[in-house]
């Protein structure tokens, strides 16, 4: 079955055939799906496929990816799928490690190079931490160094004694000892090797006590010069030693360095960065050589955290010795020296394709950790870490856009990295402009990557309108459609693509009657005969439980029964609410007439989404008239429970009834429309046709058979719209029927233009074959009213009058009367005016 | 090399009670560390001693007296009563180190405060003990050298002095100077044990060779034994001065350790000097 625009619609009953597609399982020429080929290609997708080729292709800022579509269109396999096509077509992106910087220990350095050759120099560093440490302690524990550091040393105490020695000499040869105390030197007299009490000190002439007060007086001057040159000496063998140490350590790590350098030659920044390495051991070789194998010292090292001071640390330590007790690596020299690759690209063969599940603000674009350490929180460049921008730069970078717009300040980080081209790894609070904390300023690193959004059509257009940014960071849109056409060459497909699927889940066989039938489970999902539904996730999930119920009953290949099982099944789990509703409806709660008739009230249909079930409910709508000034009251709009879709039905509705029964005369009536118990919003216009069925037989008074419900919006010339969610409003008002006894005399009726997208269930089908229930196609509100009432709807004459005893004519004559009947009432008005 | 004298069925000499000498400077320390050392091995007490010098209290209280601070090199007035504050917060430091030493040995400790003249309150105060330990001496110097308050000491010896040299390398050999003296032999075994070290004896004659074997082989206990040649003090001296030895056992009323001079010791091979009078 195809449409074709050229021909009219059907109307009138519908036979059996049409209300359902049926797939022939002689379309295909296969047994099992076992004979068939994977499918590589991707169904009825091309300009979604144009649309992705383009934007990998376009190397160009801002020229990233929205993937927009519904849930389970396969979006993502398709955008991953092309993307790792693409992704083989670039080259290997660079690494990218982070180094100390000696001048700037709070602003690392980044480094890039060849794929690959970053882990050969972490190793090379490493290698060299390890060599350096043995190196400088060996030349630090040579004999040769200790005894010139010793003869240093010495040379200081030597000094220091000879000056005390010269005047505790000078003061023995005067009587007088030099003697220390806790308090510092002093001088006293002695006798016989005794230093003398005050008492015999009293007995001394005094010009004896005055010469000892003098004598001591002098030494101490004298002594107090030969003190006064300690701190100079002190100093100048600081000196001395600083000098031994460099001259040491830089012999010690030169030929280190050089074994490095021998293989960068070609990296000037690995040259540049080892002279500050060398620099950097020999300035701080007596901090590195007495630091201990785990530091423990607080400090800010390489940055900082709150509460640490730079340059802290072990004493005399250089800013990050003595300051790092790393978990991984005990010594600080290994933090200080080695590199920290936050990108290993080494494996790959081909630009990377990343796919972020959880694109937090960290996991996105970097993060800097910190680790608690006696209260203050520290961090070194050895906690950058590396986000998903980062591993995909050069390549292409996946991201759900709401998990994206969900997660905090992710968004915006996205889209800063996007328009600076570059990553800067900034902690959110400083991203905010909230903290000042102190913490690391990594050099940024240049980005190149492709973005692919995967998200809703709501979605895309929110942002479109809302952001300024997004259209100029994501101009192109790749859109998925819903439903392909079922064409025999797209059904066959359809039957590889299912074959895929059932393969790549290690499912059993489909037979050639399975197939088919998970073809109609397709166009039903899709609301339409035509066209086949794009949501594998629904098909696949219809694969696996079918393969479940085949397992069930033994069977070696799934067949059109477990997949009719399956169905049901789905239905089943799912329907409680929908049996509740026909409960209440069956019980009487909820007055729905399905038999008789009665003039101004109509069943009119809609639809219940409730989670991935929908159901079609049948509602009492009626409507009463009385005189008044042409006004048509929409009572679910007076209360707010009616949607402006409905209220726009409603309005088109009033705008039928002047133009077709009144053009001359004023609509002198006032009729109020309601949906009987309704308690919920009621939108959309596909009750409109149902509401001015109701409003005709009101004004008619002309019964309508209440065994018929009625779908379908309606134009102000009263031909009769499609609207949707036809097939759940058919068996909706079928499954009250059937559950009440089907009479024969019960039906629906529904736009024509609908009718291709009939997949009705079978029960419905056999009542319809059996004669026991119908399904009407209407194109005009003329058909509908003369089907409901059993009246011909008439139409006017040469003289421009209805013919007598049709509804149009009783509806006209009663506006006539109610015109009449009101200008009575206003004319006496008039003649009592003076 | 013989093996350690470890696990002997009983110590030939019995060390009950370590007496430190105890001042703020550096080689204290290392004195005091040994001394805990052999009194937790040997489950002795170790009894701190601080001596108030006489001597300096004297001085403070001399009209003509005053301090040269080491810290900015300022003249300041002094009188007894500053002198013995600053005597007391030596002691009180002195106290600390010693407190600090038997937590970490988990040792029985007590600590005295004396007054007087240190070689004299020393030398009382070792009749009470069965080992003296103290530094060789006070003020820090370029080399070790014995100071006057170890020779005042060692020279009126009442129980084995112990003079620090240099801090404990650990793991050198304990050395005996065996003169014909066994106590000689008895404390250097005892001190070799305690200390985890091996035990070597160096004679200077023939038949002293014989007495330390059998002594040796009475009992039971293992350690190498070296003659010098000429049994000079001299050639012994210059022997040690070749070998490594941690610390050395002297008997000081025998010939040859009468003859050896301890600081010379103290400047070469050993960290350590034991002297016996």
């Amino acid at each position: 079955m195809s449409s074709d625009p050229e021909k009219p619609p059907v109307t009138g009953p519908l036979d059996v055939e049409r209300l359902c597609w049926r797939c022939d399982p002689g379309l295909f020429g296969f047994e099992t799906t076992e004979e068939l080929e994977d499918l590589g290609e991707v169904i009825g997708q091309e300009r979604a496929l144009e649309a992705i080729r383009f934007a990998a292709g376009m190397a160009r800022p801002g020229y990233n990816l929205f993937a927009l579509g519904p849930e389970g269109s396969g979006r993502h396999t398709v955008v991953r799928h092309f993307l790792d096509r693409a992704a083989r077509e670039r080259a290997v992106p660079d690494d990218w490690c982070y180094l100390s910087n000696f001048k700037a220990p709070r602003a690392p350095l980044a480094l890039r190079l060849a794929a690959g050759r970053g882990r050969g120099f972490r190793s090379d560093m490493a290698r060299f931490v390890d060599d350096l440490r043995e190196a400088l302690r060996a030349a630090f524990e040579s004999d040769e160094h200790r005894t010139r550091r010793q003869v240093i040393e010495d040379e200081l105490k030597e000094r220091q004694e000879q000056a005390l020695a010269e005047v505790e000499g000078e003061a023995k040869a005067r009587g007088i000892a030099l003697l220390r105390t806790p308090m510092g030197f002093a001088f006293a007299p002695v006798s016989d090797g005794t230093v003398v009490t005050p008492e015999v000190f009293q007995q001394f002439p005094k010009a004896e006590q005055q010469r000892i007060g003098q004598e001591i007086e002098a030494l101490q001057k004298r002594l107090q010069q030969a003190l006064q040159q300690s701190p100079l000496w002190m100093t100048e063998t600081r000196d001395k030693l600083r000098q031994l140490n460099t001259e040491t350590a830089t012999f010690a790590v030169g030929h280190l360095i050089e074994a490095v350098r021998g293989r960068y030659q070609d990296v000037p920044e690995i040259l540049d960065y080892l002279e500050e390495v060398k620099a950097d051991v020999v300035e701080n070789v007596e901090a590195i050589v007495a630091a201990p194998e785990r530091a423990v010292a607080a400090g800010p090292g390489q940055g900082g955290g709150p509460g640490g001071a730079p340059g802290g640390g072990l004493a005399g330590a250089p800013a990050g010795l003595g300051a790092q007790s790393d978990l991984e690596d005990g010594h600080p020299l290994k933090r200080r020296y080695r590199v920290n690759l936050i990108i290993d690209n080494s494996a790959l063969a081909h630009g990377p394709v990343v796919y972020d599940d959880d694109p937090t603000y960290d996991r996105l674009v970097g993060r800097i950790e910190h680790r608690a350490e006696m209260g203050a929180l520290l961090t070194d460049f050895h906690m950058i870490r590396p986000g998903s921008v980062h591993r995909a730069n050069g390549g292409y970078l996946i991201l759900d856009a709401q998990k994206l717009l969900t997660r905090p300040m992710a968004w915006d980080a996205l889209k800063r990295v996007l328009r600076a081209e570059e990553i800067r790894i900034q902690p959110p609070g400083q991203a905010m402009g909230l903290f000042g904390t102190t913490t690391l300023e990594p050099e940024p690193i240049p980005l190149d990557v492709k973005v692919v959004l995967i998200g809703d059509r709501r979605l895309y257009y929110l942002l479109s309108g809302l952001d300024p940014d997004f259209p100029r960071l994501f101009k192109v849109a790749a859109d998925f459609e819903e439903r392909i056409e079922r064409s025999e060459d797209n059904s066959r497909l359809y039957a590889r693509l299912i074959a895929t699927l059932a393969r790549r889940e290690s499912l059993r066989p489909l037979d050639r009657g399975a197939v088919a039938r998970a073809l109609q489970y397709s166009a039903r999902l899709a609301g339409d005969a035509e066209r086949l539904s794009t949501s594998l996730e629904s098909v696949a999930d219809l694969l696996r439980e079918a393969d479940y119920w085949a397992g069930q009953e033994g069977r070696a290949r799934i067949t059109e029964a477990d997949v009719e099982r399956t169905i049901e099944a789905q239905i089943d789990r799912l329907d409680r609410v929908r049996d509740q509703v026909q409960e209440q409806m069956v019980r009487g709660t909820v007055a729905i007439a399905t038999e008789g008739a009665a003039a101004g009230q109509v069943n009119g249909l809609s639809v219940l989404q409730l989670g991935g079930f929908a159901f079609g409910r049948p509602s009492r709508i009626t409507a009463r008239i009385r005189l008044g000034r042409g006004e048509v009251i929409d009572i679910e709009r007076e209360v707010e429970l009616g949607g402006p879709l409905h209220s726009k039905g409603v309005l088109i509705l009033s705008g039928y009834l002047s133009a077709h029964y009144a053009s001359e005369r004023p609509l002198s009536l006032s009729a109020s429309l309601v949906f009987e118990q309704s308690y919920g919003g009621i939108d959309g216009d596909s009750a409109s046709s149902a509401e001015l069925y109701a409003l005709l037989s009101a004004i008619a008074e002309v019964p309508i058979k209440q065994g018929f419900a009625v779908t379908g919006s309606v134009n102000q010339f009263g031909e009769v719209q499609a609207i949707g969610g036809v097939n759940e409003k058919i068996e909706g008002f079928f499954d009250l029927c059937a559950a009440r006894g089907l009479t024969g005399e019960q039906g629906v009726l529904i736009p024509a233009t609908n009718v291709k997208h009939l997949m009705l269930d079978r029960r419905v089908r056999e009542a319809v074959a059996e004669g026991r229930f119908s399904v009407h196609a209407i194109a005009t509100i003329d058909q509908g009213i003369a089907l409901l009432t059993g009246l011909p709807a008439g139409e006017r004459g040469p003289d421009g009058r209805f013919p007598e005893g049709s509804v149009n004519a009783r509806v006209e004559a009663r506006l006539l009367a109610l015109a009449e009947a009101r200008r009575s009432f206003a004319a006496p008005q008039r003649g009592s005016e003076p | 090399m013989a093996e350690p004298a470890k696990g002997a069925s009983a110590p030939p000499h019995e060390i009950r009670r370590v007496l430190v000498a105890l001042d703020p400077m550096a080689q204290c320390q290392g004195a005091l560390e040994t001394a805990a050392r052999l009194a937790a091995r040997s489950e002795a007490e170790l009894v701190g001693l601080f001596v108030e010098e006489s001597e300096l209290l004297a001085a403070a209280a001399l009209p003509v007296t005053r301090v040269l601070r080491s810290h900015d090199l300022a003249e300041e007035a002094l009188d007894e009563a500053v002198m013995a504050r600053g005597l007391r917060a030596w002691a009180a430091h002195a106290e600390a180190l010693l407190a600090a030493a038997a937590e970490r040995w988990r040792i029985r400790a007590s600590f005295r405060v004396a007054r007087g003249r240190i070689s004299e309150v020393l030398s009382a105060e070792a009749r009470r003990g069965d080992l003296v330990a103290l530094g060789a001496v006070a003020r820090p110097s370029r080399a070790p050298r014995v100071g006057a308050t170890a020779r005042a000491l060692s020279r009126g010896l009442v129980c084995p002095v112990l003079v620090m040299g240099a801090p404990d390398g650990g793991g050198a050999p304990v050395l005996a100077v065996f003169d014909g003296d066994p106590r000689v032999l008895s404390l250097g075994a005892e001190l070799a044990a305690l200390l985890d070290s091996q035990f070597e004896i160096v004679v200077a004659e023939e038949a002293q060779e014989a007495a330390a074997r059998a002594w040796l082989e009475a009992r039971g206990l293992a350690g190498r034994i070296e003659r010098i040649e000429d049994g000079t003090a001299a050639r012994l001296q210059d022997g040690l001065r070749r070998r490594r030895a941690g610390l050395v056992v002297l008997d000081r009323g025998g010939r040859l350790g009468a003859e050896i001079d301890a600081e010379t010791l103290l400047l070469g091979p050993a960290h350590a000097v034991v002297v016996l009078g």
